[in-house]
């Protein structure tokens, strides 16, 4: 079943280069071939999804089969691009796990209600992010599996 | 979800059909999985294991005139934690089972036997059993806050990192980090921002290093690391300072930025110690002088190794400053002909003003440059401006002139010159001919197939190649064949000496007479009186180059 299949584009939207470094790096750890890219906030997301601007060059790349989404970020944060990604029919489909520090409950419930697939409080150390990325890659094995519309 | 649709596995086995059947139960047993390889005999079996990386193995005992019980051991080599490895027997034999046991297998299974549900099951046994093996392996190894390698095992490695670096003769540094304001973070922010800040550090550390270099997390805030292969002193300082330059860039925790910055200490094997601990000792005290001399430095545990680094690492700095401004100048020698004292060529040579009036000692620079990068860079830069000089000559009017350059070895162990060289010369096709290329028989080249290629491509371009320095390197008549040499220059030592000594004399002459019979040209350098220059007139050499005729000049 799955030797046809390649793997999906990840891609990460968060503004700490720390970060962008740490999931790259467990995606390597846990031995996940996937691709992945990043973007520093969400107006670079939306141009990105657009391939717009700076990412007119991957207009033909398919879009990414899942995005990590940080929400506390400068210029256009998580939640404002979260709503706009879930108005657009191209777009809304794109699985979204938001990744975040915060604990806030009032953050969980809005954003299960914008359709986010899955709420992850980053794990602070190493082995536990190799985990969680280990625990979803599954979940990303269904996604490619899926037959395309 | 089926749980083992990843698995890559190797099936060795010579008879086919068995095989086949194998293959069959397998997946009867355990669904479809990534991989199945076969490899039909020891050969084989050997070349896969060293290529590839596989999940579970099955070996056939009986491979010919081989056991599959060899193959255990070059499996295991591989892995820190090898996968399951199942042996597989024609034959109920329990000395083969306990051989197999004892080698490390983790099954021993009988073909005969062999059942859907009996593959499944050793299938999960030893599975589980293990990741529980590789759990615990990766818990005595590694850190798991920041995913570094922790104390016990980076002592392992810093003993291997010594046996390696006697035989290979390379010497590697120790460097102990430890963070400067890691109690305040702690104690503000709390725990869990700590955490945060030591695994962020964690991976800016390995990101800065190569992927040679060891990197461990010793406890509490103290990192240390092994920067290995380095060719000199002054690479050291480099290295550390790109690691200082990660605190540069404030680290977020907890949705603040914290600025952080680290003390280094510095201990070199050999030059401090040849012993392990000592090592971790010396730069354990170099750390805390660091500490002492106001924190966010670094400090090498020898002093005098430390001046002299830093003195080397400046004149790269400025170095890589003058060629990328343009600072470095040719200044041009004449080559004149013996016979009629005519000007055949000019020799470039590098000059790199120091203040008003003086230069740099270019011998000094460029055993600096040599042993860095910047050989390559000063290289490209000589050729260019030589090319750009015969371009003004002929733009003038003057088409008679040709240049000599001096290069590096090190310019041919990559197609880099080569190809900036055969760029330039599509451009300016009459370049060519007007261009020798020296090249030094202090340092001398490697005479490999590619370096012959390299040389042998410009060649045919038109290039000329002469050795330079000729008599007192180590090269021999070998260099003279492997590569298409048209010249010879007899180093000035020698040129010197004629007059004072029988023996100089005599070899000026051989080579004169080595350069007639292998039909190359001879000049003869450091020509500074009439004496030495009739001496070689009468030796029949025909060219020379000197003070006597002209100190090298601007042109």
């Amino acid at each position: 079943m799955s030797e046809s299949l390649t793997p999906i584009t990840i891609h990460m939207c968060d503004d700490d280069p720390d970060d962008q470094l740490l999931v790259s790096d467990a995606l390597e750890e846990a031995r996940l071939g996937n691709p992945i890219d990043f973007t520093n906030n969400g107006k670079e997301l939306l141009q990105y999804l657009n391939r717009e601007g700076a990412f007119a060059h991957l207009i033909d790349q398919p879009l990414p089969g899942l995005i990590l989404l940080d929400l506390n970020m400068p210029v256009m944060d998580g939640r404002e691009v979260l709503n706009k990604i879930k108005q657009n029919e191209k777009f809304r489909s794109i699985p979204i796990i938001v990744l975040t520090t915060s604990k806030a409950e009032a953050d969980i419930a809005r954003t299960y209600e914008m359709g986010v697939n899955s709420f992850i409080i980053k794990p602070v150390s190493f082995d536990s992010l190799v985990e969680m990325v280990r625990s979803v890659s599954d979940y990303w094995f269904h996604l490619v599996s899926l037959p395309k519309k | 979800m089926n749980n083992y649709s990843r698995l890559k596995i190797l099936i060795v086995e010579d008879d086919e059909d068995d095989y086949i059947l194998l293959r069959e139960l397998l997946i009867e047993a355990i669904g479809e999985v990534d991989t199945i390889c076969w490899a039909e005999d020891f050969k084989s079996a050997q070349v896969k294991i060293s290529n590839e990386n596989f999940d579970f193995y099955f070996l056939d005992n009986r491979l010919g005139a081989e056991l599959g019980l060899d193959l255990i051991a070059e499996i295991k080599q591989h892995y820190e934690t090898a996968p399951p490895i199942i042996m597989l027997s024609g034959i109920d034999d329990y000395q083969t089972d306990l051989d197999a046991m004892e080698k490390g297998a983790d099954d021993y299974l009988v073909k005969s036997e062999l059942t859907p549900h009996l593959l499944e099951r050793t299938f999960r046994y030893s599975l589980k059993s293990k990741g529980f093996e590789a759990k615990l392996a990766k818990l005595a190894h590694y850190d798991g806050l920041t995913g570094l390698y922790n104390r016990s095992l980076f002592n392992e490695l810093l003993i291997k990192a010594t046996q390696q670096s006697k035989r290979s003769g390379k010497q590697f540094a120790l460097v102990t980090l430890d963070l400067d304001n890691f109690k305040f973070i702690n104690d503000n922010y709390g725990h869990p921002a700590g955490d945060q800040l030591l695994t962020k550090i964690a991976r800016r550390l390995k990101h800065v290093t190569r992927s040679s270099d060891i990197v461990a997390r010793l406890g509490g805030d103290e990192f240390s690391l092994l920067l290995k292969d380095v060719k000199n002193d002054s690479d050291f300082v480099t290295l550390v300072e790109n690691i200082m330059a990660i605190f540069q860039k404030p680290i977020q925790i907890s949705s603040k930025s914290v600025a952080v910055s680290s003390s280094i200490g510095i201990a070199i094997y050999p030059t401090d110690t040849h012993i392990a601990s000592e090592l971790i000792d010396y730069s354990d005290r170099a750390m805390y002088q660091a500490k002492s001399n106001g924190r966010n430095s670094y400090s090498f545990y020898n002093q005098e190794l430390h001046q002299k680094a830093i003195i080397k690492h400046q004149l790269e700095l400025e170095l890589y400053s003058a060629i990328e401004n343009n600072k470095l100048l040719l200044y041009f020698q004449p080559i004149v002909s013996l016979i009629n004292d005519e000007i055949v060529s000019y020799e470039a040579l590098l000059r790199w003003p120091d203040g008003e009036n003086g230069f740099h000692n270019t011998e000094e620079f460029i055993e600096v440059a040599e042993e860095s990068h910047l050989i390559l860079k000063i290289g490209d830069w000589v050729f260019q401006h030589a090319c750009l000089k015969l371009e003004s000559w002929h733009a003038q009017g003057i088409t008679d002139r040709h240049i000599s350059i001096n290069a590096s070895a090190n310019q041919f162990n990559s197609d880099d010159f080569t190809e900036l060289v055969k760029k330039y010369i599509q451009k300016v096709p009459y370049l060519a001919n007007k261009l020798t290329i020296e090249l030094t028989e202090r340092k001398p080249l490697d005479i490999t197939e590619k370096t012959i290629n390299r040389l042998q491509v410009l060649s045919n371009l038109g290039f000329k190649f002469s050795v330079d320095d000729f008599g007192i390197g180590h090269s021999s008549i070998s260099y003279l064949r492997a590569f298409p040499m048209n010249s010879i220059k007899i180093d000035k030592s020698i040129v010197q000496n004629i007059i004072n000594s029988k023996e100089d004399l005599a070899l000026c002459t051989a080579i004169i007479a080595l350069g007639k019979a292998l039909s190359l040209s001879v000049i003869a350098e450091g020509v500074e009186t009439k004496e030495i220059a009739n001496i070689l007139k009468s030796l029949a050499c025909p060219y020379a180059q000197g003070y006597l005729y002209s100190k090298p000049i601007p042109l």
